[in-house]
């Protein structure tokens, strides 16, 4: 299968893949800066629109869940794996018709939010080891594999 | 001092292969054990699919510092099926996290032959989880390589290069298309037990 692939690249010193790591590395502090002020700006926009929680709008619902989706996606890609565990079960919730009451999916959401805005606050990567683990105990979100 | 007379050779192995094609290269191949090859990726074409704007941006800023031959991203599988035939890319990189079974039904059409590429292109799939069901189904529709997120420079490269340098065989199967799923056989540079010959093991 591979064959036709292999006949593509050619070995190069490993003196230019160390350049390119170097390269690499610089360009990830610019992103790691870019990241925070995205992830900032998705809390920030999560925040506002929780602050006038309309539940039966579908419109609404729609907005907050594309919020938490970006989030989810992003986490995982840049080592915050929390912020793609959280984001993913307040997906979860958002699309989750059958909650009992109105309030309660009040309050779970907006315990949610406060979670991710608090991995960001206080740094928490990966799975963020004993720290990490309470947090998701505290939501009941079984932590990801 | 054996050890130092061996990593002498090895460099020296290593610089007489600079610039060849690494089909012809034994060497590169065995060195993959414990270092990733250094190759030239000026040949290779790439889709990336993947629902993220800021991390295909992110993706695409990571595959020009690798000097990848042409990147072309898709939002989600929808467009991927629109674009791949004109595309044409040596590998798909496709994001599982987010596409959930649109991607795994993207997987399986490529290896059924029904996507308008070969079916045996190579197929290098993201996550952020190890043993979430779809992962154990991207395997199962036919992926060649997972790849664990964080998304850094080193991983993105060496999943790149683990897909080029696959050599398993690739299965024709009723039940299932795509290279053999016994990940070591024919892996480029295994160097661990051969449990299979050794009948101590």
């Amino acid at each position: 299968m591979s064959r036709a692939l292999r006949d593509k690249v050619r070995v190069m010193p490993h003196e230019r893949l160390r350049r390119m790591e170097a390269v690499a590395s610089v360009a990830m502090l610019e992103l790691s800066t870019s990241f925070r002020r995205h992830v900032n700006r998705t809390l920030r926009d999560m925040f506002v629109l929780m602050s006038a929680p309309r539940h039966d709008d579908n419109v609404w619902r729609s907005k907050l869940h594309d919020l938490a989706r970006d989030l989810q996606s992003v986490g995982g890609s840049f080592d915050y794996g929390l912020l793609t565990t959280i984001g993913e079960a307040m997906c979860r919730t958002i699309k989750d018709e059958a909650l009992p009451t109105e309030s309660s999916l009040q309050r779970k959401l907006a315990a949610y939010a406060a979670a991710l805005d608090a991995i960001i606050r206080i740094d928490l990567k990966g799975d963020g080891g004993d720290d990490g683990r309470e947090l998701l105990s505290v939501l009941r979100i079984k932590p990801a594999a | 001092m054996a050890g130092n007379r061996m990593k002498a050779q090895s460099a020296e192995h290593r610089a007489s292969i600079v610039g060849k094609p690494v089909g012809l290269s034994p060497v590169a191949r065995r060195t993959f054990g414990r270092e990733v090859p250094a190759l030239d990726l000026g040949g290779i074409s790439l889709l990336v699919i993947n629902d993220n704007e800021f991390v295909r941006t992110y993706m695409q800023r990571l595959f020009s510092i690798m000097r990848v031959g042409s990147v072309v991203t898709c939002a989600n599988p929808r467009s991927a099926r629109a674009e791949i035939a004109t595309v044409r890319p040596d590998i798909v990189v496709i994001d599982l996290d987010l596409t959930g079974m649109d991607g795994l039904e993207l997987l399986h059409d490529i290896r059924r032959g029904g996507a308008g590429i070969p079916s045996d292109i190579a197929i290098l799939v993201a996550s952020a989880y190890v043993d979430r069901d779809y992962v154990g189904k991207a395997r199962d529709a036919g992926a060649n390589w997972i790849l664990v997120k964080p998304l850094t420079f080193r991983r993105l490269y060496e999943g790149l290069v683990r897909v080029i340098m696959d050599e398993r065989a690739f299965v024709e199967g009723d039940v299932y298309v795509g290279p053999d799923r016994r990940v070591l056989v024919g892996m480029a540079g295994y160097d661990g037990v051969e449990r299979r010959k050794d009948p101590q093991l």
